[in-house]
């Protein structure tokens, strides 16, 4: 007996995103301000600060806008905190993000 | 860490961002020495971190995907099954076809549109809709009848209170349904013995389109998107016992949750374990709730630090309908073993920041959380790390359900995961010539 076939469609969903183009790369940290978030997770009380050691001496200039200065990205909070977030990083005049640590 | 490369890239993906500059931390920062943990960030992790600030990363080609009516292959039954084998699209078993035919059979169970977008679900960002939770239900084995129940569970997890988007973290939870109405009994749903146990089509079908629906739509893959470390898999649908309910004038599960009494609910939450199934006795009541929280109350006190700091915990007890009968005998109801639980189960302060720095949890004070509004002021009470404080937030927010074998007595607890797949409970929405349907269909 042959075997029926069954013609069948795909059980996914339509992709509700839409591209974002990323802002342009910086070529010189010196002078720059780099700001940090932190899930005050996976030691990043230390990670943070060998960070900003390291980068210093590479550029002696770099500014940084500290973890603590920002609230958790990870807390019960999270969902008003990352909505305030991009007025919160243009009033700290950051050019850049250190967002960690991924865990 | 280098663990979670592929799950950052697959949600900034999801988020729009396709080429997002990730810094690897090389291993896991919570294994190494304090030598070793430095030596990774001045040698590997500030480069990789100079790396993502000046250089641009890659943009994948992205193709285009099918329409959902569109025929993406044809074969025979073991050829569907290698294809969507190959594809991800399903959870390691065999899979029902999704055939046009199969689906319209769902539709006819629904007066909602096809094409109705129900949410857009996180991780993957994809959108829910009518159309694919009748693919996917097809897929699970579910008949169509089941598709009302089917449309409500989307609804729950579709919602933003639920959060989704963490159905992947490292604990690895699971969700459950609970449902209440008179639906249970329409449909053919187990609530007595085996509750949990696959087995009962309605109970396991439809537990199982949830994990797939998971998969499909939401895009939970485990090693990418789906991070739980060891995991656990689907939960049968747990119906309450409302033959109990009404003998002894119990308010039902979805009662507690606002609903009327003969509504058909679902509702959804996260399981991240469970405890004993324990078996209780005595001559008092009292008796028996002593023993649930010497079992299940230490149970659910195993990740009191993490659901503190998040100031949210919904943990679910499932009581056998003879342990209901001998505490109702009592003149109790569900809400005296809630407050009894809530009262008697405590752990010291010491205790639990012992167990919030062993799981990585930075530090955190109580008192603070109280000052913040996220704790009541119970965990606050002095400042002595010696005190006892309570493993349940709220006595409200532990939910009761009566079900399993009621020749036993077994109860069980199942401990939620925070803030993350909180209680949501939808309203099953029934077509007009529901009744009729049932009635034709289940002639056939």
């Amino acid at each position: 007996m042959k075997e029926v076939g069954y013609e069948v469609v795909w059980p996914l969903g339509k992709l509700a995103y839409r591209m974002m183009e990323l802002k342009p790369r910086i070529s010189d940290l010196n002078g720059k301000t780099i700001c940090e978030l932190s899930d005050y997770g996976f030691r990043g009380e230390e990670i943070f600060p060998i960070i900003r050691q390291s980068l210093r001496k590479i550029y002696p200039d770099i500014k940084f806008v500290e973890y603590n200065k920002f609230p958790n990205t990870h807390a019960s909070d999270e969902a008003q905190v990352i909505k305030n977030l991009p007025e919160l990083l243009r009033g700290n005049g950051c050019d850049a993000v250190i967002s960690g640590v991924g865990g | 860490m280098t663990g979670f490369l592929g799950q950052g890239k697959a949600v900034a993906q999801a988020l729009g961002i396709q080429n997002i500059a990730l810094a690897e931390y090389p291993g896991i920062s919570t294994m190494d020495s304090k030598d070793e943990l430095y030596k990774k960030v001045t040698e590997t992790l500030v480069k990789n971190i100079i790396g993502g600030f000046t250089r641009r990363g890659e943009v994948t080609a992205t193709s285009a995907e099918p329409g959902p009516k569109d025929i993406v292959f044809g074969g025979s039954l073991d050829e569907v099954q290698e294809y969507f084998h190959k594809n991800l699209w399903t959870d390691g078993l065999p899979i029902i076809p999704p055939t046009l035919e199969r689906i319209e059979k769902f539709l006819k169970f629904t007066e909602r549109h096809t094409s109705e977008i129900i949410g857009k679900l996180l991780p993957e960002n994809r959108e829910a809709t009518v159309w694919n939770v009748a693919v996917n239900g097809v897929m699970a084995g579910c008949r169509p009848e089941y598709m009302p129940i089917l449309l409500s569970v989307v609804d729950a997890i579709a919602d933003l209170e639920f959060r989704i988007q963490d159905a992947g973290s490292t604990p690895g939870w699971e969700p459950i349904i609970i449902l209440n109405g008179p639906i249970i009994k329409q449909l053919g749903f187990n609530y007595e013995t085996g509750v949990m146990r696959v087995g009962r089509q309605a109970n396991t079908s439809i537990g199982r389109f949830l994990r797939l629906y998971m998969r499909n739509v939401a895009g939970l893959r485990p090693g990418t998107t789906d991070k739980g470390s060891i995991g656990t898999t689907f939960n049968v649908v747990l119906p309450e016992n409302e033959d109990i309910i009404t003998e002894l004038g119990w308010e039902s599960f979805s009662v507690s949750r606002g609903f009327n009494p003969y509504d058909n609910v679902v509702t959804v939450q996260s399981v991240v374990y469970e405890s004993d199934s324990v078996a209780t006795g005595g001559e008092r009541a009292v008796d028996h709730l002593k023993t649930l929280v010497e079992v299940i109350g230490t149970a659910m006190s195993a990740r009191i630090a993490v659901n503190l700091f998040y100031g949210k915990f919904y943990p679910l007890i499932v009581v056998s309908p003879s342990v209901a009968r001998f505490i109702a005998k009592e003149g109790m109801t569900k809400e005296d073993i809630k407050q009894y639980l809530y009262t008697n189960t405590k752990v010291s302060v010491k205790s639990m920041e012992r167990i919030a720095l062993q799981g990585g949890l930075p530090p955190f004070n109580l008192c603070k959380l109280v000052e913040d509004g996220i704790l009541p002021q119970e965990y606050c009470e002095s400042t002595d790390s010696g005190r006892m404080v309570p493993v349940f937030i709220r006595p409200d927010w532990i939910g009761v359900v009566v079900s399993g074998d009621p020749g036993r007595t077994r109860c069980r607890g199942y401990a939620q995961n925070h803030e993350q797949g909180p209680p949501v409970s939808k309203k099953v929405i029934l077509p007009s010539n529901w009744e009729k349907l049932l009635e034709s269909h289940m002639a056939l």
